[in-house]
């Protein structure tokens, strides 16, 4: 078990690496901060002061040897346009984005097991029907667009809800259903087709021929052992979560990472887009990490190597 | 069990119900939305123009332009005169203090503009052409500069920010960027980055020809998506939409709203086509003035404004803006002709067209209305999207790169033609793509020179030049459009600063 995860850090540390160095060079190539900050009428000279400031003078791959240089002695920079600590900038807005796609992740689990169960259950039904439909059209529907019916519907015509803005629990669920209903389908699909698997298997059957009453056999039989897959899925949409966040936090003008991140790249501010980009690419290997430990207590099969 | 899920969500329940009228009682706040986080709110620190906007509410200049005048009064300065065409001497108003108590005089405006004369300082570049101030005694000063400086009244109206010397040099240049102090008549409160900033009327500010704020608090909220900002306008989150931030497609959703409207004003900001006469780019096909005059009657630009625009635009064939000191009206005018500009490429060897690269980074609309134009009279437009990365055309501009590009020019809020004719037109500039030895010479003449008669006719005449050559095909001015609550009385300004201490609800 320790080796298996000493292995799968160092695997972590490796992609970080990789993620860095494409995220460095990608964004040298494209941006150049000096002239997003001094604007269109600067002279060249002028955007030679601010580079030699930045230490964008020099040549890009000695830019990043520096940076990574720092980084391995825990310190991201200093944001080249708000002129504070990098890594603040992040961990401020670390919470706003921690309630939002917690809350989604929990909107999306309380809808997405109780239908896929109910599909897998009732398969071939009418209800099977409708919950493939729901999972079919809530994975086709943009993000973005279902962010902003959501806002019409129960913002400006209902008004139930506040339209943007951050604070109060209200101003929580437009964002977090519009995350969560982007994640829901493809845990959905996973419970049923896990369930359906689970459901035709010998011991569920053993289990129905000894008269355990049939909720027993749903939620304590079937349940645990459908509920491998979906734990691991859950680790992954985590991320698929964060992704989701630039786009929900900019429609609702939600004050995450999200919005930091895109900000960042299009002022080309190199030190937060690192910081973002690593600081979320850790945590999504972390969250998966747990998610594999999580699996192997739950499923005493499992053998780390 | 079962009792404590039903409490806890019709607890949830109940606070939701309170939170969203909490929303609604506010009368004595103006809430204005803008759409990006500012990185500082220090002017001198940025060239953002939300940063900008805000300086004019909570700060004051020497001389101020009067949106409603259209002309440039002194503020905290009492009078001002040239006394050579490199010096203007101004007497300051007396009893003015900055919000911190600290008195406003000379040594603050001597000190003011050693802050912008530091290379550290971002917009150091643009007062280079002051060379100091000079203090004459506690409320006298002059400004002198290095040479004849013919827009030195904008400058000073758009851009010198006087700060408080005690206060600054206790915080410090980022301390201040973060819990700015001025004169205006709103006072800093607070700042939240992603969300909000705070600010309140200055009890004792001095009036002046800006007069005191007449609602008294103001919070700006950043709400980036702009379907979000019109839909917090529509359910009163907010009150006001900052001049510039709605777009034409969505005017008639806000005008058939019964509790909102709509209001305009022309600007600077001039949209415009540039072809490159001199084969920069590898291209050669704009070498030929025939090619040239005929895509400028390709494009139906009374159809772009209607259609497209809705009507918030202004024809016009100068490259110059109407609002600019030194426009000239009398010029060649291409009118729409698609089969002259047929006839003109078969000319000039062209009877099947040909295809070219175009570069659009703003206002998709419309680029691809003028690319559908251009593909009528056989010429194929390749189109590279830019999608509101102005850093990225700016930088293509200057490296030569392009042969054929729908684009637009704000001249920063400096109301003289020199501001958009000097960077397009004169040789020596990397935007510029075609001019004449004669347009060099009289574009020259006119910058070194302060008297105006003389200086608008050098204008007239290189715009003259410019429209006979077709360097461009100058389509429209824009106008900044302003998106309300009905109660609330504001006008956008002509300068695209909104003036939030004018602004007062009618009920």
């Amino acid at each position: 078990m320790r080796t298996y995860i000493i292995k799968r850090l160092l695997n972590a540390l490796l992609t970080l690496f990789l993620i860095t160095l494409l995220t460095f060079f990608f964004l040298a190539l494209a941006k150049d901060p000096a002239r997003m900050m001094a604007g269109p009428e600067a002279s060249e000279e002028d955007l030679m002061g601010i580079r030699r400031e930045l230490g964008l003078d020099r040549p890009v791959h000695l830019q990043y040897l520096m940076w990574l240089g720092r980084v391995v002695q825990g310190d991201f920079g200093r944001s080249y346009v708000g002129k504070t600590a990098a890594i603040n900038m992040v961990a401020e807005r670390l919470p706003a984005t921690l309630w939002l796609t917690v809350t989604a992740m929990g909107i999306a689990l309380v809808l997405s097991i109780p239908l896929g169960m109910i599909a897998a259950v009732r398969r071939g039904s009418l209800v099977d029907a409708l919950v493939s439909a729901l999972g079919v059209s809530g994975q086709a529907m943009p993000l973005f667009w279902f962010g902003i019916m959501l806002i019409i519907v129960f913002g400006v015509n209902l008004r139930l809800f506040p339209v943007s803005g951050y604070g109060t629990p209200a101003h929580l669920v437009l964002p977090a259903v519009t995350l969560g209903v982007y994640t829901m389908p493809v845990i959905m699909r996973l419970t049923r087709s896990s369930f359906l698997d689970v459901l035709s298997q010998d011991y569920i059957r053993t289990a129905k021929a000894k008269g355990v009453p049939r909720h027993l056999v749903l939620f304590k039989h079937a349940l645990r052992n459908a509920a491998l897959p979906i734990v691991l899925m859950v680790g992954m949409q985590l991320g698929v979560l964060v992704g989701g966040a630039v786009v929900t936090e900019t429609v609702f003008s939600w004050p995450g990472i999200g919005r930091l991140a895109v900000d960042s790249v299009v002022t080309g501010d190199f030190p937060v887009v690192q910081a973002t980009v690593m600081l979320l690419a850790a945590a999504i290997m972390l969250m998966n990490l747990v998610a594999d430990i999580v699996v192997a207590f739950i499923d005493p099969r499992i053998h780390f190597h | 069990m079962k009792h404590s899920v039903i409490r806890c969500c019709s607890l949830l329940i109940l606070a939701l119900l309170i939170a969203v009228p909490m929303a609604e009682a506010k009368k004595d706040t103006l809430v204005v939305a803008f759409d990006r986080r500012m990185m500082t709110l220090d002017n001198n620190e940025t060239t953002d123009r939300s940063s900008l906007v805000l300086y004019h509410n909570w700060g004051d200049t020497l001389v101020y332009r009067d949106p409603v005048k259209r002309e440039m009064v002194p503020c905290l300065a009492e009078s001002y005169q040239f006394i050579d065409p490199m010096t203007i001497e101004m007497k300051l108003r007396k009893g003015v203090t900055f919000h911190n108590g600290e008195p406003f005089n000379a040594e603050a405006v001597r000190y003011s503009m050693e802050i912008l004369k530091d290379p550290k300082t971002l917009n150091y570049g643009y007062f280079k052409v002051f060379k100091e101030v000079q203090v004459i005694d506690d409320h006298t000063v002059r400004l002198v500069s290095d040479k004849p400086n013919p827009t030195a009244l904008e400058m000073i109206a758009n851009m010198f920010s006087i700060y408080p010397p005690g206060y600054y040099k206790k915080v410090g240049r980022e301390g201040f960027g973060k819990s700015p102090v001025g004169t205006g008549p709103y006072q800093f409160v607070s700042w939240k980055q992603d969300t909000e900033v705070v600010f309140k009327a200055y009890p004792n500010y001095f009036g002046g020809p800006k007069g005191k704020a007449k609602i008294p608090n103001l919070l700006i909220r950043i709400i980036p998506e702009e379907v979000t900002r019109v839909a917090e306008l529509m359910t009163g989150g907010v009150d006001l939409i900052r001049g510039g931030l709605v777009s034409p497609e969505q005017i008639p959703l806000i005008e058939k709203n019964p509790s909102l409207k709509i209001d305009s004003d022309e600007i600077l900001r001039t949209w415009y086509i540039t072809l490159d006469s001199i084969g920069r780019s590898g291209v050669a096909f704009f070498k030929d003035k025939r090619v040239r005059q005929a895509v400028n009657h390709a494009i139906d630009k009374d159809e772009i404004i209607q259609t497209v625009l809705k009507g918030f635009a202004k024809v016009t064939h100068s490259a110059a803006n109407s609002l600019h000191f030194g426009y000239e009206p009398n010029l060649t005018v291409y009118p729409y002709d698609p089969a002259k500009a047929k006839k003109l490429l078969a000319e000039a060897g062209f009877p099947n067209g040909f295809t070219v690269d175009y570069y659009a980074y703003r206002d998709k609309s419309v680029a691809e209305a003028i690319s559908g134009y251009l593909t009528a009279v056989g010429i194929k437009t390749n189109m590279k999207w830019l999608g509101g990365q102005w850093d990225v055309m700016d930088k293509n501009l200057a490296a030569g790169s392009i042969p054929l590009a729908y684009l637009s020019w704000g001249s920063y809020s400096v109301f003289d033609a020199s501001s958009i004719l000097n960077r397009f037109f004169m040789s020596d500039n990397p935007q510029c793509y075609g001019t004449t030895p004669e347009v060099d010479k009289l574009l020259a003449e006119a910058n070194i020179i302060v008297d105006p008669l003389k200086r608008k006719e050098l204008y007239s005449r290189a715009q003259k030049i410019i429209a006979e050559e077709a360097y461009w095909v100058p389509l429209y001015n824009a106008k900044v459009v302003s998106a309300m609550a009905k109660n609330l009385n504001f006008k956008p300004s002509y300068d695209e600063i909104d003036r939030y201490f004018t602004a007062a609800y009618t009920d």
